[in-house]
This record gives C-alpha cells, structure tokens and sequence, in this order.
C-alpha cells in the first residue's frame, strides 16, 4: 500500500532514474559492439571518472560551465521560449573575454579586479546578444529555435574571425591567441587539478537564479507567462518585459559562463567550432525540470557522463562521440511525457481500488 | 578583387553553383513542408538528413549499387522520423525539444557507426562508396551560356524538381494530403469527421523524412563523394526556413531554396576571392535569419490587417 503510493508521488522521479537506467544499458550495448575489451571500456566509462582525485575533479570542472548554461536554458525555459541562443553566446562571449584579456586591457590592470571586470562585461554582453532574438520573436514572432540556431552558427564564425584576425599569436604554430595577461585570470583553488575559483560563482548563480525565479515579484511573473501567456497577459502582467527579462538574464549567465570558463581553463583561447556546452545546458535544463535547485545534481550527471566518456575515449578504442547518442535517448525519455505511464496507471488503479475493499 | 568576380566564368560557375548548392535545402524544404502543413514542425529533419548521408554511403558501398544508396539513404532518415513521430504522437514527447534531442543523436550516432565500420572519425573514405551520376541534357548541353549552367548537374538535382512536383500532388491533389492539410489547418474539426489525426499526422512525418532523406544522399553521393562528420551543416535548419518562409506552398518553397542556395554560392565564391573566411560563411545562416524575420513580420502585419487593429 504504502510502497504503492510513494511510487505514485514519486513517480517523475522514478521516471527521470528509470530514463538514466535504460541509457546506461545501452551504453553497454553500443560499448559492447564496438569495443575489443569491452570490459575495459564499460570499466573506464562507468568507474574512471571515480578512479583517482584528478579525475574526479574533473567532473567539477566540467560542471562549472554546465551549470551556467543550464541556469540560462532554465530562464528561457520557464517563461515558455525555446531560446538556444545560449551556445553561441557561451562561444562568442568567450572570444571577447579573450581579446580583453590579451589585448584590449593593459596589463597592469588592478589585479583582483580585472576577472571580475571581465566576468560583469560578459553578463552584459551575454544580455544583449540575447536579446536580439527575443526581440524578433517579440516583435515578429519569428520561430525562435531557427533563429537561435542560425545566429548561433554566425556567432562561432565571429569568434572564430576575431581569434584569426584580432588576436591571433603568430608565434604559435596552431591557431590560438596570445597569451591572456596574467592577473586576469581566476585563481586556482587546489593544485593539481583544474579547479578554478569559477565554481564559487557557479554556486551563487544557482542561489541567484532560484531566488529571482521562486522569491521575487519579477520571476513570478516570468513563471506565470510561461505557464499561461494569456492569463498572465488577463491579469495584468507585462508579458513583453517578462519574456525579454528573462532571456536576458538567461543569455547573461551563458555569457558568465563563457567568460568563466576562458578565465578559469584557459591561458589561449583555441575555440573554433561550437563548443556543446549550450546543447548539454538545455538537456541538464531538462532533466532538472527548469527547477535551478536541481541543476547541479543533473549537472553533475551530465558532467559524469561526459568525463567517463573522454576517459573511455583516451583509454580504449571507443569514440567519444556514442555518449551523443545516451544523452539525447535518456532526453527524449524524460521529454516523453507517457513514457511508463502505464505503471503509474495500474499503481492509481490498484491503489484507489485498494481503498475501497477497505471500507 | 570584385572586378574578376564579374566576368563570364565566375558568373556561369556562380549560378551553376546555386542549382547545385539549393539542391539538398529543396529536399528539405519538401520535406518541412509536408510536416508544417500537418501542422507540426520537423526539427529532427537536420539529423534526419545527416543520417540519410551515412546510410546512403554505406549501402552504395556494400551493395555497389547507387539505387541501393539511396534506398539506403530513405531508410535511414525514415527511421529517425519513425522515432520522432512515435515519441510524440504516441508517448507525447515535446516536439521541439525530440526533434533537437534527435539531432544530437544523429550527430553523435553517424559518427559512431563510421567509427564501427571505418575505424575513422572524420569521413568514409575508406568505404568504396559510389556518387550518383551526372547528367548531360542532350539540346541543352550545346546552348552556350545556359548549357553550361544548366546541363551537367547529379541527377538528383534534377530529380529534386520532380519531388517538388510530387510533393505538390501529394499535398494539394490526393485525399492523404486534403487530410494532411485539414489535421494541419485544425485538428479537431479534422477529427470531427472521422479523420484519425494521430495516424495522419504520423504519415507526415514519415513523408517528412523520405524526401529530406534524398537531400541527405545528395550530400554524401553528389555533392561530396563521401559522408564527413556534421556535413549537413545547418542545411537541414535551412530548409525547414525556406517552407517556413514560402508558408508551406510548393513554389515558394523552391523559390526560397533557391534564394538560401544563392546565399550558400555567394558565400562558397567569394571564399575562393580570398575573403575574410569566417565572414563569408555567415552568409547563409545570416540570410536564413533576416528571410524569416521579413516573413514573419509580413505575415504578423497580414493578420492584424484582417483583424482591423490598424
């Protein structure tokens, strides 16, 4: 009875672990196939990103960007848009953070300052760059993903033109820039490891973003039209300043993310193509159903997901490119809104049915 | 540098080009068509193409047959739709985000198959797979200018404007696409008279991904001769803007494909003038941006007319 009900009122939960499960099993099935050892392969995928300290701190840093794209896709998300700006933001905003840091600002810029500086700049370039297609889906109504999508190629293409034209380093025989300055970076925090003083933000943007969505004025009225456009619009709220409040803040955190990331991981940047970090964002925004409290847990699996796969990569004669195809099959069954709802059926059934021979 | 770009042979390799370049984007624009006016946008049409482009590769080379190829190529972008259409119409999936999840898959998936069979990651050159041949329209050839730009493309590119015409029977002439058209236009009166929306709209989305399908075999049979990794490149987006922007009729699909086509060749041609690479290449998805823009803002201004707000 008892086991029954709590499987009733867990059962998003349950759905969301069961989705995660049957991934998993066709990660074996696909490691199985085209791996010689898949022993080995399953073994470095599943354990390696658990197999020593570095490894795991790996996972930490790879969640760092996750979690701002993800909080971004979560704005978006939650007032109703399907805004994937966030991709190209991430990538374009990065390529700015770079030239300011190697280019643009002298190098004796005050020293604590200079990464925040740099990080606010991003924000607000993030901001704008969002913007832009709110605005012509506001003003227009253009179809959003299509235009997202569009412009996030156009973005890459620019920070690939300002790597090769504005701040290319000739001595290096690859295409990187030069060398950001030395104070504008973020601190490290262990050695060792990458980790970067980046995850302090990370953690105080997913607080920011819960707190503005579920704890302000403003992000109900955010949640409220991405529940309901014409009720919101019926009781008076700004549905056009809502929509475009939120995707600003959204396309902001992608572009704190970018910045971050190029100032905690980085001493040249390198990007050339899209980097997926906006891709991972909307599926972990998925997964933590566009609540910001969830976020880090669905990051932190995405993030596993993603080093086991490099490690299995690095260490086997597996390409890292399968966990493509387990991230978007464990999507599209959490997206499925009656995926196993057969079980929840016969669960309701039996357990009203229950009641009643009680009585 | 703009002087050379305006004499005989740039401008007959120019427009050769465009026919060549708006090939895979009208497939595709058939395709999104079809879906849009079953009232459903088929975002999966990108991987739908990018997987036909791996299938057709592989089949041509194991069968050594080009008809086999392309075969193969329906089979495989039919079978992401199939998994589109099954998780939204029966497991109520999101649309949107299934058809971007199923992208992802493909992009991953191609590659992990390639690296199945080749042992690469990049492209199936090592696979001995064959192109669908050229064709030489026989007066046409010899007309001076018009031969040159006409004459001697892949079949397939011939073929895709007899795909539009079929796509405009199927659509506008049979009783599937009078029905396609009514689930699309609105579906519960639809259903109202006996039409089963589900299995209808399911239909489309099947039809959907055959014809995209054939502009992902062009890609890796015609237009290169080998599948690479991500070789759709956003045409599959394109294409679905290019039925977006013609709202859902035949011609002006074609038309628009064209138009995106001329985009990509104006971006492919100034690239061999030793532009600014990047630059350039923004050329179409800049082009796609600003066309769906124009159209939607004349479409917003058409209804508020109707309504008589202004």
């Amino acid at each position: 009875m008892k086991a029954r009900k709590l499987f009733i009122r867990y059962f998003d939960l349950i759905r969301t672990v069961a989705a995660i499960l049957i991934g998993f099993a066709l990660t074996l099935v696909l490691l199985a196939f085209i791996s010689k050892d898949p022993v080995k392969a399953v073994q470095a995928f599943m354990l390696g990103p658990f197999s020593n300290m570095r490894r795991f701190f790996n996972i930490i840093e790879l969640m760092i960007p996750l979690t701002f794209t993800s909080l971004g896709m979560c704005m978006m998300l939650q007032v109703g848009e399907f805004n994937l700006i966030g991709e190209g933001i991430f990538g374009l905003v990065g390529a700015f953070t770079a030239y300011f840091a190697c280019r643009l600002f002298p190098a004796d810029f005050p020293s604590g300052l200079f990464p925040l500086v740099l990080i606010v700049l991003g924000a607000v370039m993030g901001a704008l760059f969002a913007a832009i297609p709110a605005l012509l889906r506001i003003k227009w109504d253009a179809n959003i993903v299509v235009v997202t999508l569009m412009l996030n190629y156009v973005l890459v293409y620019f920070a690939t033109h300002m790597l090769r034209n504005w701040m290319r380093d000739t001595k290096v025989t690859y295409l990187g820039s030069y060398k950001f300055a030395d104070n504008s970076k973020l601190p490290q925090l262990i050695s060792g490891t990458q980790l970067h003083a980046g995850v302090f933000i990370a953690a105080a943007a997913v607080v920011f973003v819960w707190w503005f969505l579920y704890r302000t004025t403003k992000g109900f009225e955010i949640r409220l039209t991405g529940s309901n456009r014409s009720f919101a619009r019926y009781v008076g709220v700004n549905v056009v300043g809502a929509m475009l409040i939120a995707q600003m803040v959204g396309g902001a955190l992608a572009g704190v993310g970018g910045a971050v990331e190029i100032l905690g991981r980085y001493d040249r940047f390198l990007w050339m193509e899209q980097t997926g970090y906006g891709f991972d964002g909307m599926m972990i925004a998925v997964i933590a159903k566009n609540n910001p409290a969830m976020v880090p847990l669905a990051a932190f699996f995405m993030a596993y997901l993603r080093t086991g796969a490099n490690i299995a990569s690095a260490t086997s004669d597996v390409p890292m490119e399968f966990i493509n195809v387990i991230q978007s099959i464990i999507i599209i069954l959490v997206a499925a809104t009656l995926f196993m709802d057969s079980f929840r059926k016969r669960a309701v059934v039996k357990a009203s049915t229950a009641g009643m021979e009680v009585k | 540098m703009f002087a050379q770009f305006f004499t005989g042979d740039y401008l007959i390799d120019f427009f050769y080009s465009i026919i060549r370049m708006s090939t895979p984007l009208i497939y595709c624009a058939m395709g999104a068509l079809i879906s849009k006016q079953a009232g459903a946008i088929n975002m999966a049409l990108e991987g739908i193409m990018l997987t036909a482009s791996l299938t057709a590769v592989i089949f041509s080379a194991m069968t050594h047959t080009v008809i086999f190829g392309l075969i193969g190529a329906v089979a495989g972008g039919m079978f992401i739709s199939f998994i589109l259409a099954y998780m939204h119409l029966v497991k109520q999936s999101e649309l949107v985000l299934t058809g971007i999840a199923l992208n992802t898959m493909a992009s991953g998936g191609t590659v992990y198959l390639l690296f199945l069979l080749t042992g690469e990651k990049g492209t199936s050159r090592l696979l001995n797979s064959l192109v669908v041949p050229k064709w030489n329209i026989p007066v046409l050839k010899d007309i001076p200018v018009l031969g040159q730009i006409l004459s001697g493309h892949n079949a397939l590119t011939y073929l895709a404007y007899l795909f539009a015409l079929l796509t405009y029977i199927l659509v506008f002439k049979s009783r599937t696409g009078l029905r396609i058209r009514a689930v699309g236009l609105n579906p519960d009166a639809a259903a109202s008279v006996g039409i089963n929306v589900n299995k209808i709209k399911f239909q489309a989305f099947l039809y959907s991904g055959l014809f995209a399908s054939l502009g992902g075999a062009f890609m890796s049979m015609g237009y290169l001769s080998n599948f690479s990794r991500d070789m759709i490149a956003g045409r599959g987006f394109i294409g679905i803007s290019a039925a977006n922007l013609a709202d859902g009729q035949v011609l002006g699909s074609l038309l628009a494909s064209l138009g995106f086509g001329s985009a990509e060749a104006v971006s492919i041609t100034l690239a061999t003038l030793n532009m600014q690479a990047e630059l350039v290449r923004m050329i179409p998805y800049l082009a796609t941006v600003i066309g769906l823009v124009i159209m939607s803002a004349q479409k917003q201004a058409k209804a508020r007319r109707r309504q008589g707000d202004f």
